[in-house]
């Protein structure tokens, strides 16, 4: 099986501000076959907020990617890419 | 001084109807010695409540300034009004003195409940004597106090708890003191233990409707808990290092209040700060792990809920709720320190000046302040130093 897509929730000050509280609730809205393919955790401020061209918070990181103001759908979505990348890519 | 440090926690509760508690306590440390009155205004109400304040007050100037115990006494004394009908002084006393040299120790009773010592979780019987001043006898003792040791200072509204509710003369001198022998098996590591315990069954001997004001002092002699606060990038990058490596290596508890500080300290560890995820609140972000520091959370929010916490509990540790989310742990922390040392880092994030946030967010020194004045207020030792 291939490695799992790692989804980093950023938890600092600014992208908790801005919701990032709101992501923690994603492993539980995965269908179940993209459950056991994904890695959720959170990661101390990572620094973007300081970069106006890096967008605005809160930010995740997946597989390197990184979301600018994301949210549930918008991670969901780039999760289901991710998977379907790595599935293709086999 | 000796490396021991004096714990007090003092609690009351007032006679059950009344507006006002009759008993007062009043603690006070200056750099030679700690002062601690325990005063019980005749009856209840506003009148006992006034007239326990005055006694405290002028008890404690008078100490703070070196008077003389026995004088303070006779001035106490001398100034107290006595009722004509009942013939007795309107407010009785309890004081202690000890001197932090030698941890040496003098107590004098005023018609109020002797002192209870304990050595060992062991009720001790140290050497009383009366001496008369004013026509009044005054129980006094005298002796060293040593690691361990643990005091009290009563009301007779202890004494009194279950009077005619569910014993026929009251708890009594004896069985409180048995009461404090047995949680003293346990060994607490605070005084607010032992005095939450003993009030909490003052309480309950009343039926929850206590017949009089009630009141105790718990004095544990035990080692200081020290605990340490970094927060806050430090403006100079260069210095990181060194700050780092005071932090890690400060006596005590460490705590790290800041994704980006924490983020610092990883770093020099050679480490990645490990985030519990599932502690994270809509309140409040999570609580992340680095070896060789006790807790470690984000900085500004969560030192704001911090001071809310402590705002509202009034820094009892019993108050706390029992939730496990960073902002309850760091008031934890907080609270059980004796003394704090807060290593402000500050370097700004410029995105923290975003107008999209509430004002407070931007000013971590404004939170450093009202959380020192706070804690200075409930008689933590706070020290801060800027980088």
């Amino acid at each position: 099986m291939s490695a799992k897509v790692q989804v980093q929730i950023c938890v600092g000050t600014a992208c908790h501000i801005m919701g990032a509280a709101d992501l923690i609730t994603i492993e539980d809205l995965l269908a179940e076959p993209l459950r056991d393919r994904v890695e959720v955790k959170g990661v101390t401020c990572i620094g973007l907020c300081k970069d106006e061209t890096c967008g605005k918070p809160p930010f995740v990181i997946i597989d390197g990617e990184t979301l600018s103001e994301a949210t549930l759908d918008k991670v969901l979505r780039c999760i289901e890419q991710q998977v379907q990348r790595q599935v293709g890519g086999r | 001084m000796t490396d021991l440090f004096v714990d007090i926690s003092d609690l009351a509760i007032k006679k059950h109807g009344e507006s006002l508690c009759g008993d007062q306590i009043k603690t006070a440390r200056t750099e030679d010695k700690t002062i601690i009155v325990l005063s019980d205004g005749l009856g209840s109400g506003v009148k006992a409540s006034i007239l326990a304040t005055l006694t405290t007050e002028i008890i404690i100037r008078m100490l703070k300034a070196d008077v003389g115990l026995a004088d303070v006494v006779e001035t106490v004394i001398g100034t107290l009004p006595v009722c004509k009908k009942r013939k007795i002084a309107y407010s009785t006393f309890a004081v202690m003195e000890i001197l932090h040299r030698d941890c040496t120790y003098k107590i004098a009773n005023f018609d109020s409940p002797p002192a209870m010592l304990f050595r060992q979780g062991r009720l001790m019987h140290p050497d009383r004597h009366t001496t008369r001043i004013r026509e009044r006898d005054i129980l006094v003792s005298e002796g060293r106090l040593e690691r361990g040791d643990f005091v009290c200072l009563l009301s007779d509204g202890i004494l009194h708890a279950g009077l005619g509710v569910k014993m026929n003369f009251g708890w009594g001198w004896d069985n409180v003191a048995e009461h404090v022998e047995r949680r003293l098996e346990s060994r607490p590591q605070c005084a607010w233990e032992v005095t939450h315990d003993v009030l909490a069954e003052t309480h309950a001997l009343y039926g929850g409707q206590p017949g009089d004001d009630a009141s105790i002092v718990g004095i544990l002699v035990r080692q200081q808990n020290q605990l340490t606060i970094l927060t806050g990038p430090p403006l100079d990058r260069a210095g990181e290092s060194a700050i780092v490596d005071r932090f890690l290596q400060s006596a005590g508890r460490k705590v790290i209040c800041g994704g980006t500080t924490g983020n610092i300290v990883a770093r020099h560890l050679g480490e990645e700060v490990q985030v519990e995820i599932r502690t994270m609140t809509s309140e409040v972000p999570p609580v992340g792990q680095l070896s060789g520091v006790d807790l470690l959370t984000e900085g500004i929010i969560t030192m704001s809920k911090t001071l809310q916490w402590l705002e509202d509990c009034d820094c009892d540790p019993v108050a706390l709720p029992s939730d496990r989310n960073a902002a309850v742990l760091l008031a934890r922390e907080i609270v059980m320190a004796d003394a704090i040392h807060f290593i402000v880092g500050q370097s700004i994030n410029e995105f923290y000046q975003n107008p999209e946030f509430s004002k407070h967010i931007s000013i971590r020194k404004n939170l450093i302040r009202e959380l020192v004045f706070l804690l200075n207020q409930k008689g933590k030792q706070v020290t801060v130093e800027y980088c």
